[in-house]
């Protein structure tokens, strides 16, 4: 999938790669991987369906 | 009668089936996109007649007879089935909170995307569920660098009885040959620094003998697991986990609960406890085989408790430095004397982030001595303040 992930473009299969040491549990329960995603914040990156095009910002 | 499970794993969707089959109307909310939870997600197809199935759906309190969702929206309910199941429980060690170091589970619903995320990996912790998770992620291709059990399957020699009446888990173990031949028992991961990875002899409390160093990208942990109670913080529990009676009555009124919530036992007794859970709740008699297989299931399950119980040494293989809670950056030398949970959170810091304590109460509790006192959370999720007036209903 291309995104793009705090404003620099990234090829990735899968969005636990952009968030080495924050994706930890996988299922919604520790709320690490917490990022604005296509301008919604807060969501839990884990629980979300990756797509093309995709604008994940863990930084202003 | 408006029956509600929440929860569509192999607990969640027994109750919704049964409660139907009985005549109630269901509605059964899950927070995936697919039901099966934590085991069988993407394998189960689930449509029963009688059942509305919220997919996409968090629910995040009970007040009375309602149950709020995310959205907004509420559910009216007689009766109301928690079928939540748990999560894994990690012990933190020097790098735990680095890159390169995830759940079991996390591992486990990573590999059902055909995910590994690294080629050298490594599964830590105990109990038997750390087994499907390495042939996960060897039938993806990574290279299993070891699977390290702290625990000593020696303790399973003293089970006879529940052994017997699981025979066929026995069984199953003959489907992880591959990972089983490189399990190592009484060792654990104790550090990780970059690709270095500290693996340890333990003795039978867990602490250090020797140790040794491997090179792996990815460790994935579990040393057992936590129930997700926290849609009903008054119910009584055990452990964490919810007590409940022979009809799988919790102890508030109107609420049951099956599966992983009330105990660790595998899929097979989720579903028996799920078949009786809603049955009950439907003032139906639960079918004397699910009462059965209960029956088995338990014994089974306390075994497992048993055998896979966290030893204390774990504690000796944190650094002062070391990060007991991640939201919150609070290390072992940040952790205050405090004499109860409430007032060790408001001095440290600990288990006052965004995931409430979910992952370091429990570690906290124990390296403080603080008597751990379930997780009693009034909200199940955070919700951003906004939602609770005008979002849109997210649900599909
Ligand atoms: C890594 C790992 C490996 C495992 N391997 C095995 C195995 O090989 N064999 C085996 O028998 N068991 C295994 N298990 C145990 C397995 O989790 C259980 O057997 C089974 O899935 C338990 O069923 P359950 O219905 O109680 O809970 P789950 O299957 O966990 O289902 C709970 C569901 O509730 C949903 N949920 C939770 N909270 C909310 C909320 N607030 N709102 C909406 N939805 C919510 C979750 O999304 C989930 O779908 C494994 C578990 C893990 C973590
Ligand atoms: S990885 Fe834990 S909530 Fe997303």
């Amino acid at each position: 999938m291309k995104v793009t992930f705090n404003g620099r473009d990234r090829e990735v299969s899968h969005v636990a790669e952009l968030l080495p040491g924050r994706f930890f549990c996988g299922i919604g329960v520790c709320f690490g991987c917490v990022a604005e995603i296509n301008g919604v914040p807060e969501v839990r990156a884990c629980r979300h369906q990756l797509r093309d095009g995709d604008e994940i910002r863990t930084q202003r | 009668m408006r029956i509600v499970v929440v929860g569509a794993g192999p607990a969640g969707m027994a109750a919704a089936r049964t409660a139907a089959d009985a005549g109630a109307e269901v509605t059964m909310v899950d927070s995936e996109p697919e039901a099966g939870g934590q085991f069988l997600r993407g394998r189960a197809k689930f449509e029963h007649r009688g059942v509305t199935h919220l997919k996409n759906t968090e629910a995040w309190m009970v007040e009375g007879h309602t149950l709020h969702l995310r959205g907004p929206r509420q559910l009216h309910f007689d009766a109301l089935i928690i079928a939540t199941g748990a999560y894994d429980r990690p012990l933190p060690f020097p790098g735990w909170d680095g890159p390169g170091v995830i759940t079991a589970g996390a591992a486990q619903a990573l590999a059902k995307q055909g995910v590994t995320l690294a080629d050298r990996v490594i599964v830590a912790g105990t109990g038997p569920f750390l087994l499907p998770v390495a042939t996960a992620l060897q039938n993806l291709g990574a290279t299993l660098v070891g699977v390290y059990e702290a625990n000593s399957p020696l303790a399973w020699a003293r089970e006879t009885k529940a052994v017997l009446a699981n025979r066929h888990k026995i069984a199953e173990l003959a489907s992880y040959r591959k990972a089983l031949s490189h399990l190592e028992t009484r060792t654990a991961v104790i550090a990780k620094h970059g690709d270095r990875v500290t693996v340890a002899k333990l003795d039978r409390h867990w602490r250090p003998v020797s140790h040794r160093t491997e090179h792996a990208d990815l460790v994935c942990i579990g040393y057992g697991f936590l129930p997700r109670t926290d849609l009903v913080p008054n119910a009584k529990r055990t452990n964490d986990f919810l007590d409940v009676d022979e009809l799988q009555r919790t102890s508030v009124e109107n609420v049951y609960a099956a599966g992983e919530v009330t105990g660790i036992g595998g899929a097979d007794l989720a579903e028996a406890e799920g078949i009786i859970a809603g049955a009950a709740a439907a003032h139906q008699e639960p079918p004397l085989i699910a009462v059965e297989a209960v029956r088995r299931g338990r014994l089974f399950a306390q075994a497992l408790a048993r055998a896979h119980a966290v030893q204390p040494g774990w504690q000796t293989w944190l650094n002062p430095d070391t990060t007991v809670c991640r939201c919150e950056k609070v290390s072992l030398a940040d952790l205050t004397d405090a004499a109860s949970m409430r007032e060790l959170k408001l001095t440290s810091r600990v288990a006052m982030g965004r995931c409430q304590g979910r992952i370091c109460a429990r570690n906290a509790a124990d390296l403080t001595g603080i008597p751990f006192d379930g997780q009693r959370r009034v909200i199940a999720v955070p919700i951003p303040l906004g939602e609770l007036a005008d979002l849109p209903e997210e649900t599909s």
